[in-house]
């Protein structure tokens, strides 16, 4: 619900959008340049791991130029589309959009950006920090943890590749603002007490950012009893998935002084039972739609942790790293609605890594 | 159902748009963006009327219109739209040309600006916060909590009154500074993305 109290955030806004501050410094014609630019940074960042990169300067000239500026040529390398430049190997790199689909690639060199804004809506990433800069505005833009770019941010079309990218991008290094909350101490050893609740709401969130065509749900009833995690429905399709989350490792109290929960392979193994079951109710109850089961552990087991731990070698650390959980029985094998379970690993930070 | 011409144009439109976006899309993306565009109309004071079709809320909590479901089945039996081997859809040559064909038509001409405003909210943020965006807008957001399907964009619901309201706080705010409709959509979908749940899980 919106009020009178929100005008002044309205405003804010407003006055912060890229595309505001864009046709303030050029005009509503340059609409069309930064749609064209925006387009194209998409499109680079599916071919280029913008995080492996120091500097890249992407300019679009103006299309509405008038004067000296429209005789300005660029020296670089003609490429046909972006894609090209998955062949391309460069830390530092300038790239120049010019109408109607003209593109130059200049390897370890950046343009004079103070220069080219005068006549061109400019793309400024530095170690990953990224701008948009007109010809009297900058704009910061927005950034998204464990996602390298704005232009980056993913979405996807099956939900194994969502789980694969969270897994690598989001839990592996708690990158996210609620597996965060999650945790008893900074260097990711103990979780807080139920802890389940912040990693659910994770992958929920993840999930329904990032799924095209799907609905996700979290805690969903198949019947009075325990609900189901996360309940994800596609539009048109004649399955649904059912997504149980368990975690390991050790949870204290408010003050770290006791541990209110321990657990162990046996808790995923709990899970997976509690998944198949889950499967056979819902078979009697949902007749429209097959139901496919995901069993998803998040990791946080350390070795020789006590309630005092707050730091901890990469020995003990990452001991559980690569330990995977021996299912039995083992439902993903007999039952073809069972997928393989997932695990999570959520690695600490170890003393090493704080020196 | 008779085949309604708005629906018609703007299934192909947005076919267009949100394959230049998206590379293909899926059927309830079409609906979605349709529905968001008939909303800026009603921002920009266009009657409800003015949009020539309906929606309800689907089964899945998205805006769902049986005028743009028939005219993607038109389309799709006429070839205009084809799957590919993700089962999204893409528009063919045909489809780029009959919609050519019609994008020529006057009386589609008034329709365009929201449609444009809806894509390019698209290009300049993530697509899912888009999608959540709208997901989180009054009308539907109420709809939510109703099963039963009900036309969303009528006078007599009452969630209509809270989007006005939304409008009208809006307008307050930036109609005497930006005239382009596209700066108060990209507020709205800002603001509506940043009070869903009170937390923005893309910003920490």
């Amino acid at each position: 619900m919106f009020t009178e109290n929100d005008l002044g955030s309205l405003i804010s806004i407003a006055e912060q959008l890229v595309y505001s501050r864009i046709t303030s410094d050029y005009g509503e014609k340059a609409k069309n340049d930064l749609l064209l630019l925006f387009r194209t940074l998409k499109s680079i960042n599916k071919y280029i791991s913008i995080d492996r990169i120091e500097k890249l300067v992407v300019a679009i000239r103006l299309s509405n130029l008038v004067g000296d500026y429209s005789n300005i040529k660029y020296k670089g390398e003609k490429i046909v589309d972006p894609s090209v430049l998955i062949s391309h190997d460069f830390t530092i790199a300038s790239i120049i959009i010019e109408r109607p689909s003209e593109i130059y690639l200049i390897k370890q060199e950046l343009l004079d950006v103070e220069k080219e804004r005068q006549f061109s809506i400019v793309y400024s990433y530095d170690s990953g920090f990224e701008k948009i800069l007109g010809k009297d505005n900058e704009t910061p833009l927005q950034q998204f943890e464990g996602i390298p770019s704005f232009f980056a941010v993913p979405t996807f079309k099956k939900l194994e590749n969502a789980l694969e990218y969270y897994n690598i991008r989001k839990a592996r290094k708690s990158d996210c603002e609620f597996i965060k909350k999650a945790w008893f101490d900074e260097n990711r050893i103990l979780f807080k007490s139920k802890p389940e609740k912040h990693l659910r709401r994770s992958l929920h969130d993840f999930l329904d950012i990032t799924l095209r065509d799907a609905e996700v749900r979290e805690e969903q009833n198949i019947d009075d009893s325990q609900p189901i995690d996360i309940k994800v429905s596609w539009n048109y399709a004649s399955h649904i998935a059912l997504i149980e989350i368990k975690w390991l490792g050790k949870s204290v109290d408010g003050e770290g002084k006791k541990f209110t929960s321990q657990y162990y392979d046996k808790r995923a193994l709990n899970g997976s039972q509690q998944l198949a079951d889950y499967l056979e109710l819902d078979k009697k109850v949902n007749y429209k739609k097959r139901s496919i089961g995901y069993l998803v552990v998040f990791d946080a087991r350390r070795r020789n942790t006590k309630t005092s731990t707050r730091s901890i070698s990469q020995e003990e650390g990452l001991y559980y790293s690569d330990m995977d959980i021996i299912y039995s029985p083992n439902h993903a094998s007999t039952r073809k609605d069972f997928a393989q379970p997932l695990r999570f690993f959520i690695e600490p930070i170890c003393e090493q890594e704080q020196c | 159902m008779n085949k309604n011409p708005e629906a018609i144009f703007d299934s192909l439109y947005l076919s267009k748009t949100l394959q230049e976006n998206l590379g293909d899309f899926a059927r309830s993306e079409i609906h979605l963006f349709s529905y968001l565009a008939c909303l800026l109309s009603l921002y920009d004071g266009h009657p409800i009327s003015f949009w020539g079709y309906s929606y309800i809320k689907n089964e899945y909590g998205s805006p769902f219109s049986f005028e743009i479901e028939e005219a993607i089945k038109t389309s799709e039996s006429q070839r205009f739209l084809s799957k590919n081997d993700d089962k999204y859809l893409i528009i063919t040559e045909s489809g780029l040309e009959i919609l050519n064909h019609l994008t020529n038509h006057a009386v589609f001409s008034d329709r365009l600006l929201y449609l444009n405003v809806a894509i390019t909210s698209i290009t300049l943020l993530p697509f899912g916060m888009v999608k959540e965006s709208v997901s989180n807008e009054p009308v539907l957001n109420s709809a939510q909590n109703h099963d039963k399907r009900r036309n969303l964009i009528d006078e007599n619901n009452v969630a209509m009154n809270l989007l006005y309201d939304h409008f009208r706080i809006l307008k307050l705010a930036l109609s005497d500074k930006y005239n382009d409709i596209t700066v108060p959509a990209l507020v709205w979908i800002n603001k509506l993305f940043e009070s869903r749940k009170n937390h923005n899980p893309y910003v920490h």
